[in-house]
Parts: structure tokens; sequence; C-alpha cells
């Protein structure tokens, strides 16, 4: 879970994702490979326009550049959008973020929750022609636990007590609690033990192997990574589920999103992620036949947060009227165009635990006006709210670069003068940014930001009072009451217990507008129009890429 | 001459430590670091206390100083702090010669376009022609060159597909020289539209002063014809304090090439400098500052010397 | 355009404050030379029409909120994009602001920024210059060896890291500006300097016993206040694009504050240019004019305090 990736370059570059999400690139566990295999050879030969030909070498076109291709080390997309390509995570969440198998036929959890068996399939190769085994993904999911592991992902990995290869193909893992969301664990990249064993755990993250030769078993393999411009992989003949369609992908580097379109436009570039301030572009393009479009909700929503360290921000009453203040349709209107939904939740409608019987504030400047009267704000001369010789007026924060966010900025400013509120927007710089908003600063009054939400509905990250010296809950929420229901939903393993406990914290969540939510984007695909077989996936732009092919 | 060379290279020491102060300073100034790019609930806090001290981030800053000039001197520049297990070095090395190549190219341009306007200028000062050519490199001047860059891409590349849109060859193609020109084209001429109006300038004042030097009277009296006059003999002291001048531009080139790499998705050193700004991947922002630099230094280096080789009333 | 004796500068330059003395006599005859500056200047054309359009951009600015019936922030939302019309007559912007009123705030801005951070760097840049040129040896040496430094950079490298650093302001861009701008002043008033302080009215000055601040600021320099200003006049148009160049990378004045730079890079995309072809034109035709008639003005002002250029 973390900032919202589709709004603008800077948050491509810069911003975290979730690795849980990354891995996609897996056949359902229901459908033998086998029979996979036959059938895309049988193809081969004599394919016509409705099925799959083999071959085709396709340019994606990217605002952000990779770091390094090794799940357990990146931050950025990027870098896991192409570690996607070359690893295999043992699990994945398909377009319905259903958990499928990867490289895991299958798996089973122990009654108390505590011990997974995961089976995964036979024949796996690496690149290099080396076996894929059980040892492997113990190796892999046990360097996080290492003491002398330096990348960003220990915590992911903490509820493991131990971790053993049972045989070839089946893994053993035993957990310290029981942990609902432990699939999205799963999803990393597995390594190779037998290219990475000697090198000590505390270099890895800058070992060449991330950069200049990494080896996974995924359905491509990496080729060539020209700095600044692209990088390139190729079609795994040996793939266990079937060569790609593709023969090639290149990763073209494209850091303007004005370039990044007239690129589209050209046919430069066969896929790109359309942000909406262009999507008139790229509907006239795919009017003019140069592109098709795939247009659907994404995986995330944006926010205005208030930071209740602030005196401002405590009185419920006070957040509750910010929300009635500002008209979240017309701003939806003004800043995508109408491309969006108003958000009310803390989740997004696509997850299997979101609740839409929330509490909703929908715009009403009498009821804002009437809210902050009974919170003891009245008018002072100047038109500005007063309580106890205080101003009611505070800064919005936000990222520059995202066209949207500044908007919303502004938009929010003009609209909470209406009932008396003085906002002054501060449009910065990524890093400070985030440094100021975050533990230990929490220099900042309210905050427009995003998040792009796991496959799994764990609220703790992001709402839980332990989150709030450390970790992101930066607004500094509290309730204990959804502390002890966020503490318990992960112990859950039923998931209509779960979606029931998640419910109430929803509601509770939306109750006190810790933030005011704003919306739920859509993301925008453009391709080429000779691309087939993609599928639309609310949370991974190149969801199953293996599958793809060309109709040339 | 050496002893000349040679005196100018040591006055460039203190130069060049001066620089290496400069931008150390400024970029230390700066609130933010890379960890900031690691929000994630799944960071935990002590995971990025490690971070900081594995990169020395928590060192005094006169140690990181010491440390980074220390290795600098050595040719190592560090890792990024971005892109763990990328030498800083391997980074300028891919991207230089790119931005070297557009510099290259652009100036090229710039000169061989400007020159002649500007003795064109020269010849009939306050006139018709005179001030159109000014009115037009003043244009240039005053145009914002990523505006001129989009209008471009828009009419050039989009509408009327001239012109690759960006980057700098076609891929999945073979190397093909033609390729790379086409590609070279329109970057090149927006980042010399701004230095072609200070050359063009430039050039038109030099040539005023020496037309009216008393060798191009005593040429001009002797019956030679106007052209070789103003070819022959003025030209070749014309150019001269031109010379001095484009040592002086090299640093708005590589300010130009910000601009310009982004419009144009150029790989070269003014994008990395743009990403690795907003990333606060300090050693990345240190060593292209620290390279333009010395550059801009060399270049005016080579500068002094062709002045001196060819100005014979120079002494050294 | 006759001046009293004793007040012998051309008035061209209320925003350079480099004498914290009242102007001394000068120990020779400029207003002459004024004269034939002024006739000079008159001369060209394209000066002359600078400084025309100049002067009726800073009234715009001066008197904007007298010129427009709207606030420069006020929005109507669903408006956004309209075209120019009778109402509006520059259009609309993207958050439904009109244009026009945008436009002449975005002028207070732009030049607020171009004339206040031109002003700070010429201030800087005289000082260092004047003192190296006056005192001369170690201090002179080391002075441009500091110019040398800075002179070195690219400057728009340094602007981004030092602009990235403090938040993007009026206040720190125009400090950012100052800070990289002065050393062209700093070497040119040295120049001067090297060369007047042999002059006899100085070296007369000196054996009298006037202070050296004196002689500095009441005798020298208003010997060297030509090429000074024409640096200035140059410079107001550089900041100004150099506004726009930052607004671009999304690093210039920040939105709301309305400059022609972040207007011209809120318009800077392909859809825009499809969908509303006008709303680029205005800001980006202004920074080019303003731009354009600093640079004629500078031009001309150049020429005519030339006494080697004759017409």
């Amino acid at each position: 879970m973390k900032v919202n990736k589709k709004l603008h370059w800077l948050v491509l570059l810069t911003f975290v994702l979730s690795i849980f999400l990354a891995a996609c690139n897996a056949n359902p566990a229901s459908e033998p490979s086998e029979n996979e295999e036959e059938t895309t050879s049988e193809n081969e030969e004599e394919a016509t326009s409705g099925e799959p030909k083999q071959g085709g070498d396709i340019i994606v076109g990217s605002i952000g550049a990779p770091t390094l291709f090794n799940d357990l080390y990146s931050t950025d997309i990027s870098s896991s959008d192409i570690s996607g390509w070359l690893y295999d995570g043992l699990v994945s969440f398909d377009e319905n973020l259903a958990p499928q198998g990867a490289l895991a036929k299958e798996w089973e959890t122990s009654e108390d929750g505590l011990e997974w068996t995961i089976k995964l399939h036979e024949g796996v190769k690496f690149h290099d022609g080396e076996a894929l085994t059980a040892d492997d993904v113990v190796f892999t999911y046990s360097l996080p636990l290492n003491e002398e592991y330096t990348g960003p992902r220990a915590s992911d990995f903490e509820k493991i007590d131990k971790i053993e290869a049972v045989d070839d193909t089946t893994v053993k893992i035993t957990l310290s609690e029981p942990y609902a969301p432990f699939l999205t664990t799963l999803t990393y990249g597995i390594l190779p033990e037998h290219i990475l064993k000697d090198v000590p755990v505390a270099e890895l993250g800058e070992n060449e192997f991330n950069t200049k030769s990494p080896v996974g078993s995924g359905p491509f393999k990496f080729e060539e990574w020209k700095e600044g411009q692209y990088v390139k992989v190729v079609a795994n003949d040996d793939y266990f589920n079937g060569r790609p369609y593709l023969d090639s992908i290149t990763y073209k580097i494209v850091p303007d999103a004005n370039a990044l379109m007239a690129q589209l436009a050209n046919g430069d570039v066969h896929q790109a992620s359309v942000q909406s301030p262009d999507l008139k572009t790229a509907e006239k393009l795919q009017d003019d036949g140069k592109i098709q479009l795939s247009t659907d909700l994404s995986l995330a929503y944006t926010y205005l947060g208030y930071n209740q360290k602030n005196e401002l921000f405590q009185d419920i009453k006070v957040r509750q009227a910010l929300t009635h203040a500002i008209d979240r349709e017309t701003m939806i209107q003004a800043v995508l165009d109408g491309d969006g939904e108003v958000a009310h939740a803390p989740a997004s409608p696509l997850s299997w635990a979101y609740n839409e019987n929330v509490a909703k504030f929908d715009y009403d400047v009498e009821k804002a006006k009437s809210l902050l009267e009974e919170a003891g704000w009245t008018p002072g001369d100047d038109g500005i709210l007063q309580k106890d010789g205080k101003k009611f007026s505070f800064e919005v924060k936000t990222n520059q670069g995202n066209k949207a966010r500044e908007q919303i900025a502004q938009i929010v400013q003009e609209q909470l003068k209406q009932v008396g509120i003085e906002v002054k927007p501060k449009i910065m710089e990524w890093s400070a940014f985030i440094e100021d908003v975050t533990a230990p600063n929490w220099k900042y009054d309210a905050v427009i930001l995003g998040w792009s939400l796991s496959a799994d509905p764990d609220p703790t990250a992001l709402w839980h009072s332990k989150e709030r010296e450390e970790g992101l809950n930066f607004v500094h929420f509290s309730d204990p009451e959804l502390d002890k229901l966020m503490d318990e939903n992960t112990k859950q393993l039923e998931q209509s217990d779960r979606k029931e406990t998640i419910a109430k914290i929803q509601e509770g969540i939306a109750e006190q507008q810790p933030y005011t939510f704003l919306y739920y984007p859509n993301d925008h695909y453009a391709l080429d129009p000779s691309i087939k077989g993609f599928v639309h996936h609310p949370s991974s732009e190149y969801y199953q890429i293996e599958k793809w092919w060309m109709d040339k | 001459m050496l002893s000349y060379i040679i005196r100018r290279i040591i006055m460039a020491i203190p130069l060049l430590i001066g620089i290496s102060i400069l931008s150390f300073g400024i970029i230390h100034l700066a609130p933010g670091d890379p960890t900031a790019l690691m929000m994630d609930p799944n960071i935990k806090p002590e995971d990025m206390e490690a971070y900081k001290e594995k990169y020395g981030l928590n060192d005094p800053p006169h140690i990181q100083y010491l440390k980074w000039v220390g290795n600098m001197i050595q040719g190592d520049f560090g890792q990024s702090l971005i892109r763990q297990g990328t030498d800083v070095s391997f980074l300028i090395t891919e991207r230089l010669p790119n931005t070297l190549f557009l510099m290259l190219v652009s100036t090229f341009l710039a000169l061989i376009i400007s020159i002649p306007f500007g003795i064109l200028s020269a010849r009939k000062p306050y006139t018709l022609t005179d001030y159109s050519v000014t009115f037009t490199s003043f244009l240039g001047l005053a145009t914002p060159n990523f505006w001129f860059g989009l209008v471009l891409i828009m009419f050039l590349s989009v509408q009327l597909g001239w012109f690759p849109t960006g980057g700098i060859a076609t891929l999945n193609e073979p190397f093909s020289l033609w390729d790379r020109i086409h590609h070279l084209i329109l970057p090149a001429l927006v980042l010399a539209t701004a230095d072609m109006a200070a050359l063009t300038r430039y050039t038109r004042t030099s040539m005023l002063e020496v037309l009216k030097q008393d060798y191009i009277r005593t040429a001009r009296a002797k019956g030679f014809k106007e052209r070789k006059v103003v070819y022959k003999h003025g030209l070749r002291n014309g150019l001269i304090p031109v010379i001095t001048i484009f040592g002086l531009l090299l640093p708005s080139f590589f300010a130009g090439t910000v601009i310009v790499e982004k419009i144009f998705n150029w790989p070269g050193i003014g994008l990395l400098f743009i990403d690795a700004a907003f990333q606060r991947d300090y050693p990345v922002i240190m060593a292209i500052t620290v390279i333009a630099a010395v550059l801009t230094v060399i270049g005016n280096l080579i500068a002094d010397i062709l002045y001196a080789v060819f100005d014979p009333r120079i002494e050294y | 355009m006759s001046q009293p004796e004793n007040q012998l500068q051309p008035n061209v330059q209320p925003n350079v404050p480099v004498s914290p003395e009242p102007m001394a006599p000068l120990p020779q005859k400029p207003d002459t030379l004024t004269r034939i500056a002024v006739d000079k200047f008159m001369k060209n054309k394209l000066a002359v029409a600078g400084l025309i359009l100049l002067v009726f951009i800073i009234f715009a600015a001066i008197f904007a909120p007298v010129l427009t019936p709207y606030e420069p922030s006020s929005q109507q939302l669903l408006k956004k994009l309209t075209p120019p019309n009778g109402e509006h007559w520059l259009g609309v912007d993207t958050l439904g602001r009109d244009m026009y009123t945008r436009m002449l705030y975005g002028a207070r801005v732009s030049l607020l920024v171009g004339f206040a951070s031109v002003a700070a760097s010429i201030f800087i840049g005289t000082i260092v210059g004047a003192v190296a040129g006056y005192y001369g040896g170690k201090i002179d040496a080391f002075l441009m060896r500091v110019v040398d430094v800075f002179l070195a950079f690219p400057s728009l490298f340094l602007l981004i890291t030092l602009v990235t650093i403090f938040d993007p302001g009026i206040d720190k861009l125009i400090m950012a500006f100052a800070l990289f701008g002065w050393t062209a002043t700093a070497r040119l008033v040295r120049g001067e300097f090297l060369s007047l302080r042999s002059r006899e009215f100085v070296l007369a000055a000196k054996t009298m016993g006037v202070k050296s601040s004196k002689i500095i600021f009441s005798h020298i320099l208003p010997n060297a206040m030509g090429p000074i200003i024409v640096t200035a006049t140059l410079n107001v148009g550089i900041v100004i694009l150099a506004e726009s160049a930052l607004s671009y990378l999304g690093l210039g004045i920040q939105p709301p504050t309305p400059s022609w730079g972040n207007m011209l890079q809120d318009a800077q995309s392909l859809t825009i240019m499809y969908e509303a072809p006008w709303y680029p034109i205005f800001p980006g035709l202004m920074i080019l004019v303003t731009v354009l008639a600093f640079n004629f003005v500078g031009d001309g002002l150049r020429d005519a305090f030339d006494p080697k250029m004759k017409s």
C-alpha cells in the first residue's frame, strides 16, 4: 500500500510500489501448464487474426526509469514492473484481486493458520538453465530475515518464524502468529541460489546481479539496459508456462509526459499509461485509429488529510464540516474531466472488503457552516472564522509536478474561502514534501496525497495508532476500539469474518473523517491497435504480458 | 607558449577547489534525503536508519566532503543513493557523450548560422538588413525554449511526421548515421537558438570594431574588393573575440541541455541531473555540477589558448 | 532632457541601490555626454519601441486591480478553458479563472521577480566589483577567483539545486537569481574601476584625503554607471525567461500566484494545444515581447553609452 502511482511522473519515479502487486505474470493454478504449451505450439504455424501469433517486438513507454531488478531491494514502480517480467513469485493476484498460483501450484494452511505448505510447479528453470527448486525459495525468503540484510523489505517477512524445503518442490513456512495478508508476501520474485549463495548478504543490494545480469525464471530474459534510454528483455523459450508470444519487450524511458504522448501518437511506443490531463488527446488518437484505450478504476484513492496534532483538526465536527464544504463532484469534473468517482471510505470499491454503507458527507455549505458554528467558530471582521481570537487558517501541502493535486489545492483554497476558512496552498518539491509530512516531523497542517492500495485490505499500516510515531499514520488518527479491530483482522482466517471486521473499521474511520476522501481515479492504458490479449488489471500495468501478442 | 599553458592550468587549481566546495556546500543545505523516497508502510524506521548509516548520511559535513573529494580525485564519484549498486561514474560515462555530441552539433549549427548573419549585420549597420538580423536574433533570445521545442514537436513531428518525436535513435533498428542525425536536428536547433542570438550580436559588434580599423581603411583605399576586405582582413581579426565569448557561452549550453533533453527525451546528463535533483541523489548531483564546471574551465582554457595562438598581439 | 549641474546621472535606474550617499558633482562634464547618449538612443527605433512597450506593461501591472473587474484567483470550475469572448477577453484557464486578469497580475509578479533579483544582483556585483577594482592586489585576485568559480557553473544547474533546497517562493526565487546573477556585474564594475582608479580626479580626491568609500561611491561609481545600466536591463529579460524555464520544470513561482512562466507551463501540453490552442499564446507572447523589449532597450543603451560607437 502506498501513494497513488498514476497521477504523475514524480510519483512514478519516486514512490515505492508495493511489491505484492508486482509479480502478476503467473498462470492460474487451476490450469495445468502442459496444456498451455501445447496450444501455443500448435497455433504457431497457421495463426489467423483471431488467434495468438508468435513474434513481435513491443516498445512500452514509461515516464519513470528503473533502478535495479531485485524485488528485495527496489523501491520504485518501474523496477518492479520490469522485474515482474524477469522473475516469478509464488503467487500473484488476478484482475479481480483474487490470489492465483504462480510458481506455486497449490498451497495449504494448517488449521491454526501458522503453517503454510506450498507446492511448486515441476520443471521450472532459471534463465541460465538451472532448475528452480524449493531451496531457491528458502534462500530468497530467508534473505530479508538475515541480520545483515540492508534492503527495505524486512518487515514484510517478519511474521515468518521458520522456512524450510521439504523436498525439491515443497516449501513449509511457519509463522509466529496467524496472518491473513500473508499471501502478499509470497509475491516476491524468486532469486537463484546457485548464483547468489556466495555473495555476502550485506553486499547483495549493490551486487552487479541486480543491474547487469539479473537471472530469474520469468517469461522474459534480461538482454540489455541502456542507461537513460531503455531496458530490453527477450522471450524465455523455456518458460514453464509456455513461451510468451512476444519476441521482446523494450521498456523505453520517456521522462516528459508530453514527449510520451507525442511518441504514442507517432507509434514510437506501442503502449503507455495516459495521465488524466492528456485523456482527451488519447481519446482523439483512439478515434483516429492510432491507439486502443483501456480505462478502468484504479486500486487507489486521492485524499485531503488533516494533521490531528494541529488543534484545528482535533474536533470531529470541524473535520466533517470541511468535507461538507468541498464540492468533490465539481472537482472531479474540473480536474479529471469527470474521469473518477467520489470517494467516501478508506478502501477501494474494487476490494472484496469495501464497505459502501459508510457515513457520507456530501457538498453542503450551510451544513458546513452550522457544524463549524457548533464547534465554536464564528466569522470575524475580515470574514474569516475565529475562535478564542484564533483565525481558522491553515496550509495545504502537496507535491509539485502532479497537476491534479496542484489544482485540487487551489480548488480547496477557493471552496473553503466560501465558509470563511483561509487556506494557503503550498506546492513542494517531492522529497522535501515527504520529509515534512512524515514521522518524525509532521510539519504540515493538511496534505493532498493518494494511496495505491494493496490487494489485501488490511488497514493497519495507515490507521492503527501504533503506526503514528514511525509509520504512515502521519495524520495521527487514533481510536482504541478500531485498533482492537485492526489487530483482530489479520488473525481472522475466514474471509467473511474478516470482511465484517474491516467493514466496521471503515465505518469508524469514515465517520471521523481523518481525511476528506476525494476520489477514486481511473487508469488509462493506451495500446497500439495491433496488441491483443491485454487484460486490464487495477494495479498492474503489464499484467500477464506474456499473453500479449501482436496482430501484424 | 608551453609555459603559458602550464601557468594557466595551475591557475585553474584553486578554481577547481572552489567549485567543489561550492557544489558540496549548496547541496548539503538541503532538507530531505533519499529515504523520503521509500515511503512505504513496509519500510520500518530502523531500516531507514541502517540505510542512512550505510551511506554516511549521518557523518559530519566536513568528513563527508573530504571523503568525497578524496574519492573523486581517484575517479570515484561514489555510488548513486537511489540506484543502489550503480557507480556514478558509470552513469556519467554512459550519458556524457550524448550531451557532448548534442552540444557539439548545436555549437556547429550556432556558428554556421550566426557568424554570417553577424557579418552581414556589421557590413550594413543601422540598415533594414541590420535591424532584421537584430530583430530575429533577439527573437531567438527571447523565446522560452521549452515552448519552442514543444511547438516543433507538435508541428514537425506529430503533425507532419518529418522528424522523430524524441530520443537518440530508433529502437529495435540497426545503427544508421542518418537515423542519428535525424534524431539530432530538432534538439540541436532548439539548444542553439538562444546562443545563436548572442553569437550573432558578438560577431556584429566585433566586426564593426574591426571594420573601422586603419588597416581595413588602408585595404579599401588600395582598391581591394569589399568582399576580400571583409572576409580576408576583417574576419580573421573580427572572430578572435568571438572565440573567447564562446568559452563563456559553454555554461549556458550546459544549462540549455537540462530543458532540451527533457523535451526531446535525450538521454544526456541534463536529464540525469533533473532526476537526481528531484530525488536528492547527492553523489550524482555533485558529480554532474562538478563535471560541468570542470568542462567549462577546460573550455575556457582552450579558448584562452586559441586566443593566444590567433592573436599575435597577446604576449605570453 | 536637461539636468541640473549637481545631479548628472541619467535618472533611469531607480531600482539600482548603489549609492548610500548623495551623488556628488563629477569632475567631468557628462551632461553633454548624456545628451549625446539620449540622442543616440532616440535614434534607435527598436530601442524606443521597446521602451514605450515596457512603460505600457509596467503601468498595466501597477494598475491591474483597476483594469479588471475579476479577482485573479476566483474560479468558475465548470467554465474551464472557455475561449476568449466578450466577458472574458482572453478566455478562461484550466481552473476557470479569467485569463486577462491573470495576465495583468502575472505581469506584477514576473516584473517584480525580474526587477528585484536584478537590483539585488547589481547591488552585490557592484560592491564586489568596486572593492576588487579599487583595492586591487590580493583582494582583487581572491574576489575574481570567487567570481570565476561562480561563472564556471552552468547557472541553471545551481538554480535548480538551490530552488529544490529552499521551496520555491517569490522571495527565495529572487534570492537564488541574485546569488547567481551578480558575477557579470562584478567583472564589469571591476574593469571600469581598474581603468578609472588611476585617473586624475580619483588621484586628486585621494591626495585630498577623501575616504575610500566616498571615492568609490561618489567619484568612481557614477562614471561606471552606463555599462551597469545596460547589464541590468538585459538581465531583467534573462531573469524573466529563467523564471519561465524553472516553471517548466515545476520550480518557478508556485500557483495560485500567477506568473507568466507558470501560466505558460500550465498550457504546456499537447492536449491543450489541441483543445485550447489560444491558451498558451497569451503568456507566451507576453514573455516574448517583454524579454524582447528589455533586450532592445538594453541594446540601445549600450550603443548610446559606448563612446566608441558612432552612428
